[in-house]
């Protein structure tokens, strides 16, 4: 069951992870501290920017300890009940959609939707990967494309708060 | 669990609410750091370069401060000369007034102070009368000689005479393009200089004549040693008249050459002839 132990990127993912979360400059400076950061970043720009990714089992893994993913658990779970009420592609039928969020996660029912939403976390490492890193060779290109990338975010996302207030709204009553 | 969902949502989402403006400005607060940094940099480099090549400036400024300390030590040393030698002059003062006092109280002083002060007067008078005097002169003297020099030269020169009686030859003709006191030669400036005697003798003959009687002179002989030498034929001719013209007496010695050529130009006006008998270098005889 996904989030119940250690984690592994594997293949060409966990190179880009392992890049993701390199210093980029003398002062060691990083995008991401952990792997652990990316992890949890991951599935929404994948699931955001519709790109999925199959399993690359070459190479070296990187690792992300349980230990260390028990304390994102919340968050983790958070984010897996967000993209299955959202992925209407994956599952048309919204009542289907609340089951995979709310009643079957964690069981054996659950290890397609697990898959859907590791796909969408090897997309997203590959998104982050192509913005941020693929581009950069010196200090200031790290700076500009995570500028560029966050904008990019912004203007897509970024004026959606009133609209995510009113949807809380409904969804209390 | 979904109240919790909802909740979480809310929760995120105002937290995310001004992310992107703070993302902002910490991004704009980086680069505008950064380009601050390389200015410095730029300068810091441009500062170095003008740096290479100078002597260690540790040094210069100890000298620079030891020459400002000397500076200010003769600054207050001027200052205090200053208020010295102001008290000095007010003494002077009283002591010339003392001096004064003590002198007019004695009468020979007292004389001497009157007749001094009419000779300071006489003095002054006088020479203010002489330069006036000598101003007119010397400006009758110029129109004298410049008269003669044109006489004599014919030339396209006029002199000019300055405070110290200089003499400087100007091109009349500016046009052609030479500018003041011009360089002469042999001839010429032999000529400038007959032409200076010839005035001088020929006012001190007109001062003899005229009424006034504040310039009186009497004509003395010109005497000249070979004063034909130099010139051309032209030039002796108009030298023979003009010099009897002037002068009241001339005396000139003259060699054999020269004397047959101002033998035939001043021919009647000759009074006597004397011949020099050389014997040796310390010995001669009139003939």
């Amino acid at each position: 069951m996904i989030f119940q132990g250690d984690y592994q990127f594997k293949g060409s993912h966990a190179e880009k992870v392992i890049r993701l979360t390199a210093a980029f400059n003398k002062t060691n400076d990083k995008l991401f501290n952990r792997y652990l950061d990316v992890y949890i970043l991951a599935p929404i720009v994948g699931f955001l920017y519709n790109k999925t990714a199959v399993l690359d089992t070459s190479g070296k893994p990187a690792n992300i300890l349980y230990d260390a993913m028990s304390k994102e658990t919340s968050t983790l779970w958070f984010n897996y009940r967000l993209i299955m009420l959202l992925d209407k592609q994956y599952e048309p039928d919204f009542e289907k959609r609340v089951d995979k969020a709310f009643r079957n996660y964690g069981k054996d029912q659950a290890i397609p939707d697990e898959e859907r939403y590791e796909s969408f976390v090897r997309g997203g490492v590959e998104v982050l990967f192509e913005k941020l890193i693929e581009s950069s060779n010196t200090e200031e290109d790290y700076l500009k494309n995570l500028y560029d990338f966050m904008e990019e975010f912004e203007e897509r996302y970024g004026q959606s708060f009133e609209d995510i207030v009113d949807l809380c709204r409904l969804a209390r009553n | 669990m979904i109240a919790e969902f909802v909740n979480k949502c809310e929760e995120k989402n105002r937290a995310v609410k001004n992310y992107f403006d703070e993302f902002c400005d910490d991004y704009k607060f980086i680069r505008e750091f950064e380009e601050n940094h390389a200015e410095y940099e730029d300068d810091i480099l441009k500062i170095e370069q003008q740096l290479v090549g100078l002597e260690s400036v540790g040094s210069l400024q100890a000298d620079l401060t030891r020459y400002e300390r000397e500076i200010s030590k003769l600054e207050s040393e001027k200052d205090s000369l200053t208020l010295q030698k102001g008290g000095f002059v007010t003494k002077q003062k009283e002591l010339e007034a003392a001096r004064k006092d003590l002198a007019n109280k004695d009468e020979t002083n007292r004389k001497i102070e009157v007749y001094k002060a009419y000779a300071q007067y006489m003095y002054d008078t006088l020479s203010e009368q002489y330069a006036l005097e000598e101003a007119k002169m010397r400006e009758d003297l110029q129109s004298t000689v410049n008269e003669l020099f044109r006489n004599i030269y014919n030339g396209g020169f006029s002199l000019s005479l300055d405070e110290k009686y200089n003499i400087q030859i100007n091109v009349i003709d500016q046009d052609a393009g030479f500018s003041e006191d011009v360089e002469t030669s042999t001839a010429q400036s032999i000529s400038v200089i007959f032409a200076f005697i010839a005035g001088v003798i020929k006012m001190a003959r007109q001062s003899q004549q005229a009424d006034n009687t504040l310039l009186v002179s009497e004509p003395y002989p010109l005497v000249m040693d070979a004063p034909l030498s130099a010139f051309d034929k032209t030039r002796i001719k108009t030298v023979c008249e003009v010099l009897p013209s002037v002068a009241e007496q001339v005396i000139i010695f003259i060699k054999d050459t020269d004397g047959d050529l101002a033998e035939s130009n001043l021919g009647t006006k000759v009074g006597k002839r004397y011949v020099f008998d050389k014997k040796n270098e310390f010995e001669v005889y009139i003939v």
